[in-house]
């Protein structure tokens, strides 16, 4: 089977790893070509070296292009229509205007939703359209309520839906663990001691206001008895407000925040935290979340976050309401004032079982080749009946 | 030119070592000025050289211009005074002497090199107006030889011999001049008359010759100054003739006055030392070298001395140190024996334990065989057991054979039961699935409506409509008049098209439901038949093979689709933006968007917007419509309605009455449908079955919902929860975060490992921390609810509030029969709507009034169902639409925070407690019965 999966960019974030972590599986079994329509640092990892000459960044996006939702089907159309894939397989509503493109061309459409109502307004009337269900063939879902979120703001029910949920590599992440990385360094430029006297509290992504970057810092404001550690880089340089987070960082100087800027191992850092806190205003799916139970990180999310508090509500700590640094800055030092509990200590395994990559994997592969095995039958039936007298 | 002499200068020759410092300092005490930059002390002259560092270094430079030095004992040449070297340093000593004593009247220049150079001297002195006046002094040559061999190694002969060169220069260059010999040990002994005898040589009255300079002058010389005191030179036959015939002379000089006659003596001698000069010149150096080497020598074998002294008492040291630990070896030889003797006496203590082990073997042994022996008189006892139970065991098997027949009466009355759980779980899946979508809860006010109608119809068996009772029915909602006209309408005609005869929602419901969908709000059976020809052809009747097979078909149940696809609608819906015509004037909608134009018919719209519309920009084309609002015509839902847009939202009622239709399509697609608002009355949306279901929800039927604020009372609720039958129950548990902590959470999960735990902040007491829980849960997910919580009062004593806390949960959880008999009643009996305490039953609504009524106004209780009869402590069990109604209508109160409040807040009058009041009034007006449980004693 020759497949096509369209990825809306190459970041290091939980979309499009997914994404790549499909076409790496596929890649094994089937013919496998991975576009991105903009770049980013996640081909570079070792573990999608396997997809290099089948990888390709198109520049289309519309954060780097100017082209009409118009525009990009066209392109997508055409690229399809050279490529002829047996199935579409398009990684995200930001990228949904290759559903349209697939429909066009006639190729089976599967549409893998990781947004939410909280993101998908914007996109459905600027990026993507809100007839995108009408094009797709089969959804996949990050998630029951980002299916039904989908269905409802586009009014439009999809033809057949699958429950991916999310999943991680336990080895990767373990190995990354395992590996040295550089110290993280604060505002003032000192490194972060290796000798850790002080408990360390950790957030992982890139720095910005949905990421809760601001309540983060205002955490570690407030908690000056703890290290903060910010996984990623702080400073997005292309983003005014997310510049003016990291002038308050740097205008601080709070020497118990840490940052490790751009790091292609976030595992090493999450490994050495002692309560790792999801501080996003909105996450539906972090992988984040998964690997820090499974490095045995305590882990804290707010349930108005996403998806993963339900996770955390059994294996970590689930706090009601918005994210909230007071309250952050109040409940950490009771978290970290005595060893995790049994509970904590099983919850690892538990969690590597649940979200084994390679079971959900195979689980969606096995989905995709049954779907095309049926679309092409129908096709066939339906072509015999238009031939018959 | 020299200048005339106006001035003294006392220059004080004489051979070094010979008190020159002495007298010189003698001379300054008495007022003579001594030059400003003296050479500092050192421990070969301890109060000072009292003579100028840049002459001193001048006199150096003269010896040495003339291949001389101060230790040299060879003759002066007498041309370099008249040589060009010595013109050249005559200005430069000038200028030094100018220097060091300025304007003085009367001054000391000390320098034993003088005496070689004396003419040099006397001459710059005369140059600078200075009258010279010679002072030599003279000391025992011999003290002086040991002197210079002290300080710079010099030997002793030497030494002589440089005294010799250098008194007789003194004496010689002196004679032009008023000079005076004076005898060092005659200073040290008077100085005062030295100094006397001095001044009136020289014809000078000294300026200060007071009692204080007295004073200070005793004070600086001592006798203890002189380190080398020597017998007279005369007498020691060591001493040269030359040498003793010179001091003679001088002795006698210093002693009496000059003597001329004498100076032939010394004339001769200094002749003779010049002569001899040439002759011993090499023998001397070698000798002085040879006796410096072996000087230096016995300084080496003194130091090398000191450091045997000092490897020698490191020697005494060590060996003191090996003394020492030769002891502290002896001492542990010592211990170490009496260890060896402890282990000794061990040894023999351990073979007396096995002689004594071995006795108690012995006596195992003998009781092993009296264990034998017991074992076999019990063999023989079983072996008759055996018999009688093998004749038991008969009679046994008799039994049994009868409980095989009644066992699969049982099977089979088990398998008829099994069949119908799985209808009953099917029956569950599906409804669950159905109302776990969002499009479900935004439909929550249509439901009600429905439920009401439902309600209504069942009450009336079906009969024909009854008009007022819709009325007061559809009162109850704030619905719009047009969309309550038009429900009722749907309602009556509805009611209209049931089959004749009783109508049996219970029976259509689980119709509907095992066909995966639910009985529709509206339906139309007039329009179901005229639009679906083989239902009509077939005679089926219309509902019923709506809820069979239309649903699943996707047929329509009442006219949406002819009643809601407008013309205006379906003209955008099919404009091709790409298409010419697209941007084309459209008559329905240039009246459409245009109020004021409202009454104006095709032709007199174009040609209002030929002549005056083109020119105020009005928009009047379909294409320009849709470029305004959306990006793509098919965004728009073909079965937009209008006029039920604006009926479903008052908001829009008020705000979009009045204005253009199509101004609530733009309000629709550009903010409506994010938000999101209906577009429709269609109440079958998100309702018909999908392909592909979602997997199912919980099989659990029970959701129990714990609220723990007092972590000590965990441990009491916790032995109630475990007697929930763990198959059939999911356990929430809500911490706040006042009480937090990382004990408390581990406890819970230790607890109940599968227990999903949440925590919040302290807001609106235990009904606030349920409230937080629902808020993690689809409450459609479980058809039973039980709510419980650590409680506790502040204003209550702990005893009260114990017995309280027992009242309560006793007779929903107090023993393992008593939770699975709550779940099983409540199951079983759908018209149980609560189980609760009786014994915690209350009927006041003490300070709670206004917010009470004003919670039952909001639900839409009604009136005869408002009886204050409630379970104050809110623990019970719970059917799901009684807690979705509460939660759905009381969820949105700004319920009060807990913490720091007083005892008051606690008693009563905050929302929290006016919830705990309405879960009865609203199960009842729902039509629900609660079951008060009184539990065991």
């Amino acid at each position: 089977m020759r497949v096509c999966v369209v990825c809306h960019e190459g970041s290091l974030t939980g979309a499009p790893r997914i994404g790549f972590d499909i076409a790496a599986h596929l890649r094994e079994r089937h013919e496998v070509t991975l576009l991105a329509k903009r770049g980013g640092p996640l081909a570079e990892l070792p573990q999608y070296q396997k997809l290099r000459d089948a990888y390709r960044v198109l520049d289309t996006s519309h954060e780097v292009s100017d082209q009409t939702y118009r525009q990009r089907v066209a392109r997508a159309a055409e690229l399809l229509a050279e490529t002829r894939p047996d199935l579409l397989y398009v990684n995200s509503v930001s990228a949904g205007e290759w559903c349209e493109a697939g429909s066009r061309v006639g190729v089976p459409v599967v549409l893998h939703t990781h947004e939410t109502r909280v993101s998908l307004p914007s996109l459905l009337s600027s990026v993507c359209t809100p007839r995108v269900l009408s094009y797709t063939d089969l959804l996949v879902g990050a998630s029951r309520g980002a299916v039904e979120d989908l269905q409802t703001l586009t009014s439009t029910r999809a033809p057949e839906w699958f429950e991916f949920g999310i999943c991680v590599d336990a080895a990767v992440v373990r190995a990354g663990a395992a590996r040295a990385a550089p110290a993280p360094v604060n505002a003032g430029g000192e490194a972060l001691p290796a000798s850790r006297q002080r408990p360390t509290v950790a957030m992982c992504g890139l720095a910005q206001p949905r990421k809760g970057a601001d309540i983060f810092l205002a955490a570690a404001r407030r908690a000056p008895q703890l290290d903060f550690v910010w996984i990623g880089p702080w400073s997005p340089p292309e983003a005014d407000l997310n510049a003016k987070t990291h002038e308050r960082f740097v205008a601080l100087k709070l020497r118990n925040l840490y940052s490790t800027g751009l790091t292609d191992n976030p595992y090493a850092h999450l490994s050495r935290a002692d309560v790792f806190v999801l501080t996003s205003r909105e996450d539906p799916n972090p992988l984040v979340v998964v690997e820090a139970l499974l490095l045995g990180c305590k882990t804290v999310a707010f349930a108005e976050t996403g998806a993963s508090v339900d996770l955390l509500a059994r294996f970590g700590y689930a706090l009601s309401g918005a994210p909230d640094a007071e309250r952050i800055a109040g409940l950490l030092p009771r978290i970290l004032a005595s060893p995790p509990g049994r509970w904590q200590e099983a919850a690892a395994e538990r969690v590597r079982e649940a979200f084994d990559s390679a079971a959900k994997l195979a689980q969606l592969e096995q989905t995709l080749t049954a779907f095309h095995r049926q679309w092409t039958a129908e096709r066939r039936a339906a072509g015999a009946n238009d031939e018959a007298p | 030119m020299a200048e005339r002499p106006t001035r003294i200068a006392v220059l004080v020759a004489g051979m070094h070592r010979s008190g020159t410092s002495l007298l010189t300092q003698m001379l300054v005490g008495v007022g003579c000025d001594a030059p400003r930059t003296l050479m500092p002390a050192d421990e070969h002259n301890e109060t000072g050289y009292w003579e100028s560092e840049q002459i001193a270094a001048l006199n150096d430079a003269i010896l040495e211009s003339a291949g001389s030095a101060w230790d040299d004992w060879e003759p002066f040449g007498a041309d370099w005074f008249r040589s060009p070297t010595a013109a050249g340093l005559h200005d430069r000593a000038k200028a030094i002497v100018r220097g060091e004593y300025a304007d003085s009247r009367l001054l000391v220049l000390k320098d034993p090199r003088i005496g070689r150079v004396l003419p040099f001297w006397c001459d710059v002195m005369r140059a600078v107006g200075a009258s010279p006046r010679i002072l030599i002094p003279l000391r025992n040559p011999l003290e002086v030889a040991d002197s210079l061999a002290a300080r710079d190694t010099i030997p002793p002969s030497i030494g002589t011999l440089l005294w010799l060169r250098n008194v007789l220069d003194s004496e010689h260059h002196s004679r032009p001049h008023e000079r005076v010999f004076v005898r060092y040990d005659d200073a040290l002994a008077n100085w005062q008359a030295v100094i006397e005898r001095i001044g009136a040589a020289f014809g000078v009255a000294w300026p200060r010759r007071s009692t204080t300079a007295a004073l200070a002058l005793e004070a600086g010389i001592s006798p203890a100054l002189r380190h080398q005191v020597k017998q007279d030179a005369l007498a020691d036959p060591a001493v040269s003739r030359w040498t003793k015939e010179v001091f003679g002379v001088l002795a006698r000089w210093a002693r009496d006055d000059v003597h001329a006659q004498d100076e032939a003596t010394l004339d001769h001698i200094r002749t003779a030392l010049d002569d001899a000069a040439a002759v011993f010149r090499r023998p001397v150096i070698v000798s002085a070298k040879l006796g410096k080497q072996a000087q230096a020598l016995e300084r080496e074998v003194e130091a090398r001395g000191e450091v045997i002294a000092d490897r020698e008492r490191q020697i005494d040291s060590l060996r003191r140190a090996v003394q020492d630990r030769d002891g502290l070896l002896e001492r542990q030889r010592g211990e170490l024996e009496d260890q060896a003797e402890q282990i000794k006496a061990r040894d023999r203590a351990v073979a007396e334990r096995d002689v004594r082990a071995d006795a108690l073997l012995h006596s195992v042994a003998e009781r092993d065989a009296r264990i034998e022996r017991a074992r076999a008189e019990m063999d023989t006892a079983v072996a008759t057991r055996d018999a009688t139970i093998a004749a038991h065991q008969r009679t046994i098997a008799d039994h049994a054979a009868r409980l095989d027949e009644r066992a699969q009466r049982i099977d089979q009355l088990d398998r008829g039961a099994s069949a119908d759980a799985a209808r009953i779980s099917g029956l569950e899946h599906a409804l669950a699935a159905l109302r776990s979508s969002m499009s479900w809860r935004l439909t929550g006010p249509l439901r009600r409506i429905s439920t009401a109608l439902r309600s209504a119809m069942s009450r009336t068996g079906g009969a024909a409509s009854a008009p007022g009772r819709w009325r007061r029915l559809l009162r109850r909602f704030p619905l719009g008049a047009a969309l309550r006209r038009r429900a009722l309408a749907r309602a009556e005609q509805a009611t209209a098209h049931v089959p004749c005869g009783r109508v049996d929602l219970a029976d259509l419901n689980a119709e509907a439901a095992r066909n995966g969908g639910p009985v529709p709000i509206l339906f139309d059976s007039r329009y179901y038949l005229e639009n679906n020809a083989d239902v009509r052809e077939a005679g089926d009747d219309p509902l019923r093979h709506y809820l069979a097979h239309g649903a699943v078909e996707g047929r329509l149940p009442f006219g949406i689709a002819s009643e809601s696809i407008d013309p205006l609608i379906d003209a955008l819906h099919r404009c091709d933006l790409a298409a010419p015509d697209a941007f084309a004037f459209h008559a329905n909608l240039y009246r459409a968007l245009h109020q004021d134009l409202a009454d104006m018919d095709d032709a007199g719209l174009r040609s209002h917007y030929e002549n005056n519309g083109r020119a105020e920009g009005r928009m009047c084309s379909a294409g320009a419509f849709l470029q305004d609002v959306c990006d793509n015509p098919r965004e728009i839902p073909l079965d937009f309605n209008f006029q039920e847009y604006l009926d479903l939202y008052p908001d829009l009622q008020a705000a979009f009455g009045a204005r253009p239709p199509l101004e609530a399509l733009r309000h629709y697609l550009r903010s409506g449908r994010w938000e999101p608002r209906l577009h429709t009355l269609r109440a079958d949306f998100g309702q018909s079955p999908r392909r592909d279901a979602p997997a199912a929800p919980a099989a659990r039927p029970l959701c129990v919902l714990a609220h723990v604020y007092y972590a000590h009372l965990w441990p009491e609720l916790a032995g109630y929860l475990a007697n929930l039958p763990a198959d059939r129950h999911d356990l929430h548990v809500n911490l706040v975060d006042t009480t937090f902590s990382q004990e408390l959470l581990t406890q819970v999960r230790d607890d109940f490992p599968q227990a999903r735990v949440y925590i919040s902040p302290n807001v609106g007491r235990d009904i606030g921390g349920h409230f937080q829980l629902l808020r993690n849960i689809r409450i459609d997910d479980y058809p039973l609810y039980c709510l419980v919580h650590t409680k506790e009062s502040p204003h209550m004593s702990k005893g009260e509030v114990q017995i309280w806390r027992r009242k309560l949960l006793v007779p929903l959880l107090g023993t393992p029969a008593a939770a699975a008999g709550n779940i099983d009643l409540m199951l079983n009996d759908a018209a149980v709507g609560m189980v609760a305490s009786e014994r915690c039953r209350y009927t006041a609504l003490d300070d709670n009034p206004d917010k009470y009524f004003a919670l039952l106004d909001r639900l839409g209780v009604r009136q005869e169902c408002r009886d204050v009869d409630f379970l104050s402590g809110t623990m019970m069990f719970m059917r799901r639409e009684v807690l979705a109604r509460v939660y759905e209508g009381a969820g949105g109160v700004d319920l009060e925070s807990g913490d720091d409040k007083p005892l008051r807040f606690h008693r009563d009058g905050q929302w929290a407690h006016a919830i705990e009041r309405v879960f009865a009034p609203v199960a009842r007006d729902m039509g629900y019965r609660i079951e008060w449980r009184r539990g065991a004693e």
